[in-house]
């Protein structure tokens, strides 16, 4: 199944969508086991990363999130973003 | 007291200068210091310079820091203009609402510069469609056949400052977002009047110079407990570093310039709150887009991205 990011608008910054992607998410994962998260002209904010997949990876763990959870025409910057929001969840 | 602003005290290259005059402003806080008067003089405003006399204004009538204060209004109207801000300026002096007006200003070309300012308030941030229609596709049209492969770069630019505005600076509702910019070059500019970075940072260390280092370092952020990275300002400066740009930020008694790869932080006048300014220059991409696949790949989360 295909998520298409830009639906929630083409920057992605506040809690309150943030919130809203994230129970999608979790939506799409349970009916349909994997979700391809297509990020065409998508910017994120770190803080939006962190709160959607930083906390799909801490719930998941590596292996699940990674089996589960693709990126499809994701920028490079929004990739920093996914990378660091993960990472900054992880330590804490 | 005459307060004079003259051609060689604006600019962002002379933002110490026009800080050091007008600083004073935060002492006089529900003082109501009579004979006061403001002159611009200077026949143009960069956007930098507008934002914060803009605040300065704001600041005095807000906090009622001077009695019936003087000032030549009709040019101060008239250069505020340009940055389609002048209304509210009208609106401030009459001490009347301008909430109103936040919500219509847009986005105009002039002189061959596009100038787009944007509201930053919880209001402006609920409705998309004015950050994303009004403001961020509106500069990302402008580039999008300039330097498509830049646009992610400058959007990430604006998402990153107007969220770290909006989440750090959370008493002031009236600040402004405002970018410039034309087939060669960005600058994005924002200003308030909140808790500064030191403050907000790290209140109780009287090594100023030290906290405002820090906040430039990856993964520092006064509000890591509140789901954010701390990344912000280090993404930003290492998109100005890799884009030959200038990111300048004033805070409080300090600033840190960035220029390339050199970095100057230096004590300053005192601004109650941040100045936020970054340049960006339409070059190749070569460099950033590796500099960033790189970081990517040097972490073990092994996202999968096709």
């Amino acid at each position: 199944m295909e998520m298409n990011l830009s639906k929630y608008g083409k920057i992605i910054s506040t809690d309150d969508t943030s919130n809203a992607i994230l129970k999608d998410i979790e939506k799409f994962l349970e009916s349909n086991g994997t979700i391809s998260i297509n990020a065409i002209g998508v910017v994120i904010s770190t803080k939006s990363a962190r709160l959607i997949f930083g906390y799909l990876y801490k719930k998941l763990t590596k292996l699940d999130f990674n089996k589960q959870i693709h990126f499809k025409n994701a920028s490079t910057s929004f990739m920093f973003a996914i990378n660091e929001g993960i990472l900054t969840e992880l330590q804490n | 007291m005459i307060v004079t602003i003259k051609d060689k005290d604006v600019g962002i290259n002379n933002m110490t200068t026009l800080l050091r005059k007008l600083s004073f402003i935060f002492d006089y806080q529900n003082k109501n210091i009579p004979n006061c008067e403001v002159n611009i003089e200077s026949l143009k405003l960069d956007p930098v310079s507008a934002l914060v006399i803009y605040k300065v204004f704001y600041f005095a009538f807000k906090h009622e820091c001077l009695e019936f204060p003087k000032a030549n209004l009709d040019h101060i109207f008239n250069i505020f203009s340009d940055y389609g801000i002048e209304k509210m300026m009208k609106k401030i002096i009459n001490q009347e609402d301008a909430d109103l007006l936040y919500k219509k200003i847009k986005p105009k070309i002039i002189e061959g510069f596009f100038i787009a300012p944007h509201a930053i308030n919880r209001d402006s941030f609920k409705n998309k469609i004015d950050l994303e229609v009004k403001y961020t596709q509106y500069i990302a049209n402008y580039y999008k056949t300039i330097c498509p492969k830049l646009v992610q770069y400058f959007e990430t630019c604006i998402c990153e400052i107007a969220s770290n505005f909006l989440y750090h600076a959370l008493e002031d509702n009236n600040s402004i977002l405002m970018a410039r910019g034309n087939e060669k070059m960005i600058e994005i500019v924002c200003v308030d009047n909140s808790n500064g970075i030191i403050t907000s940072l790290d209140p109780g260390n009287k090594d100023h110079k030290k906290v405002m280092m820090k906040a430039f370092e990856r993964g520092v952020s006064s509000k890591k407990n509140n789901n954010h990275c701390g990344t912000g300002l280090w993404f930003i400066k290492q998109i100005a570093e890799k884009l030959n740009g200038t990111l300048r930020v004033y805070s409080e008694d300090m600033s840190y310039i960035c220029k390339g790869k050199k970095v100057f932080v230096k004590n300053t006048p005192y601004w109650k709150g941040s100045i936020f300014y970054l340049k960006l220059y339409v070059t190749d991409s070569t460099e950033i887009d590796n500099f960033f696949n790189n970081f990517n790949k040097t972490n073990d989360l092994g996202l999968i991205s096709e």
